[in-house]
């Protein structure tokens, strides 16, 4: 046996690739591939950050998501930034509705598109586990088939907020979070139904979210409160629009109406909980050395605390030529922005004095 | 799901013909999903999910970059997520020590008297294994993954990663050379030639 033979039989395996994952990024392909238009969806749920389980793993392949839009039609009109390009003002990017009371002790993460009445919001607990909230126009009549019967206890309809719902009930076996918690019997619970003509609502709970009578109950709280999703860009170039966000991987992206091929993405990623090492996001110095440079890294601030900026190109086509910022939030929070090479680095500067994260 | 077309056509085809009509690169998916998923997933595990759809979307625009006459389709992809692996690289880093942990507490499979001593011998590799993986450089893991995993050749890698194969070269033999030694005495390996693992 070689060292290679050993890598191959012996290394790392990872999780396999499940249908629903499979659907999940065909799906985002097609949407895709079905553009132009900036203010479709463009890919769905990331799942693995709401859930570590079949069905929300597999509730995200038709969902995607999205939201509040925001964009061109800032809420202030263009002004001229100081590196030529004019910026506006954008919306605040929301989710539509809020559980009432906030449910303590957990994160909340949103994904959604500009432009699409789908939306997702992941509620988790330090430990991984958590409820999803699935939303969208039409019955998720594959919502039902998400489960591996083996995993069923039981199924057949309740009440939610006065709406009969469909539940499913099971446990799931071996299963770890993202928070690299394991658990033998992790207990799951799905709730489906209308909440308002045209408003479906998906709810997926594991843990303590996997008993049926705390899910509808979370079920039951969910008002039509738009709230702020954590990251928020609050400039964006005049004829930018929105595209999608995803905060499960602190992403919201942005791009130029007349090529849609050009992105602005801006990205923020939380400290890794401690101990848990597999979600460290390192530094932004590590971010600013992770891409290829043209020019020296050059040292500047952004929101008063130390950053750095790069022109940079892309490992696989260096002609795709971009700039990258990078900052640390005092939470350990690490910010970049990254934009196409032909915005100025006072341009890049100036996105990333807009960009607010709340922990 | 979207109908893929009859016909079979190649993977470079797909591409050109997809300039003009986007949908012809739907299938590139349905060839390549399941591969470049588990590549990714042995590299940052459950994130393979969110990077399978990146990489995928990245290639459809990138597509008009692609150059059949530089690399095929497989690799070129296999280089996207490669890239995109970059953005995790603390993640992989701390997955193969997790694993190599969890390894070391593992109480293996030494209590099942049907295992043969060679199993047991080479179960007792998995976690150095991952621990080796955890110290390399990034630019020499990608190659030796890239050679390992993705089962690319030299002129591959050095297409993907955009340097030249003496770069390739230099890397690999670092990469194998620590690899070896962090396995130390429980190594099983023997000696072979750069060019027979290609």
């Amino acid at each position: 046996m070689n060292d290679l033979t050993l890598l191959r039989e012996l290394g790392p395996e990872g999780p396999p690739l499940t249908p629903a994952a499979r659907s999940t990024a065909r799906a985002a392909l097609l949407a895709e591939i079905d553009g132009p238009a900036p203010r479709r969806s463009r890919r769905p749920s990331r799942t693995a950050v709401f859930r570590v389980g079949v069905a929300a793993v597999t509730a995200a392949a038709a969902w995607t998501a999205a939201v509040v839009i925001t964009g061109p039609e800032a809420v202030d009109g263009p002004r001229p930034g100081p590196g030529g390009l004019s910026m506006v003002a954008t919306e605040a990017i929301t989710f539509p509705l809020s559980p009432d009371p906030a449910p303590p002790g957990m994160t909340p993460s949103f994904t959604g598109s500009a432009g699409s009445t789908e939306a997702i919001a992941g509620y988790t607990f330090p430990d991984g586990t958590g409820f999803t909230v699935y939303l969208s126009p039409t019955e998720p009549v594959w919502a039902a088939d998400q489960f591996q019967p083996s995993e069923i206890a039981d199924s057949g309809t309740t009440t939610v907020g006065g709406a009969e719902a469909h539940y499913v009930v099971g446990s799931t076996e071996r299963t770890c979070t993202l928070a690299n918690v394991c658990f033998e019997d992790l207990a799951f619970a799905q709730l489906v139904w209308e909440r308002a003509p045209g408003q479906w609502v998906n709810l997926y709970g594991e843990g303590r979210h996997g008993d049926l009578a705390a899910l509808a109950a979370v079920g039951g709280s969910l008002v039509d409160r738009p709230q702020p999703i954590r990251l928020q860009v609050e400039l964006a170039p005049a004829g930018w629009s929105l595209v999608d966000w995803h905060e499960s991987s602190g992403a919201v992206t942005f791009v130029d109406d007349e090529d849609p091929a050009r992105v602005l993405g801006v990205q923020c990623l939380p400290q890794a909980p401690a101990g848990v090492h597999e979600m460290d996001n390192g530094s932004a110095e590590q971010r600013i050395a992770a891409v290829t440079p043209i020019d020296p890294v050059v040292p500047t601030e952004i929101g008063g605390v130390p950053a750095q900026l790069v022109r940079a190109h892309d490992d696989v086509d260096p002609t795709i030529r971009f700039w990258m910022a990078a900052w640390e939030l005092p939470d350990g929070t690490v910010c970049t922005v990254t934009t196409p090479e032909e915005f100025s680095p006072d341009d890049v500067l100036t996105i990333a004095g807009g960009v607010t994260y709340t922990p | 799901m979207r109908a893929l077309p009859n016909a079979a056509p190649s993977d470079a085809e797909l591409i050109a013909r997809s300039l003009d009509d986007p949908e012809q690169f739907a299938p590139l998916f349905d060839r390549h999903a399941a591969t470049v998923h588990r590549y990714l997933g042995r590299r940052v595990g459950e994130l393979a999910d969110d990077l399978l759809s990146e990489t995928f979307l990245v290639a459809f625009r990138r597509r008009a970059a692609y150059r059949a006459d530089h690399v095929e389709v497989r690799p070129w992809l296999f280089g996207i997520a490669t890239n995109l692996v970059h953005g995790h690289v603390r993640t992989e880093q701390r997955r193969y020590r997790a694993l190599a942990r969890e390894a070391g507490r593992s109480p293996g499979h030494a209590a099942d008297p049907g295992d043969s001593a060679d199993r047991l011998d080479a179960e007792a590799l998995r976690g150095p294994l991952a621990a080796a993986l955890a110290t390399l450089k990034g630019h020499d893991r990608d190659a030796l993954l890239l050679l390992a995993w993705a089962q690319l050749g030299y002129e591959e890698i050095a297409a993907v990663l955009d340097v030249p194969i003496g770069t390739v070269r230099s890397r690999l033999h670092r990469a194998r050379r620590q690899t070896r030694a962090a396995l130390g005495d429980v190594s099983p390996f023997q000696p072979t030639s750069e060019e027979e693992d290609r």
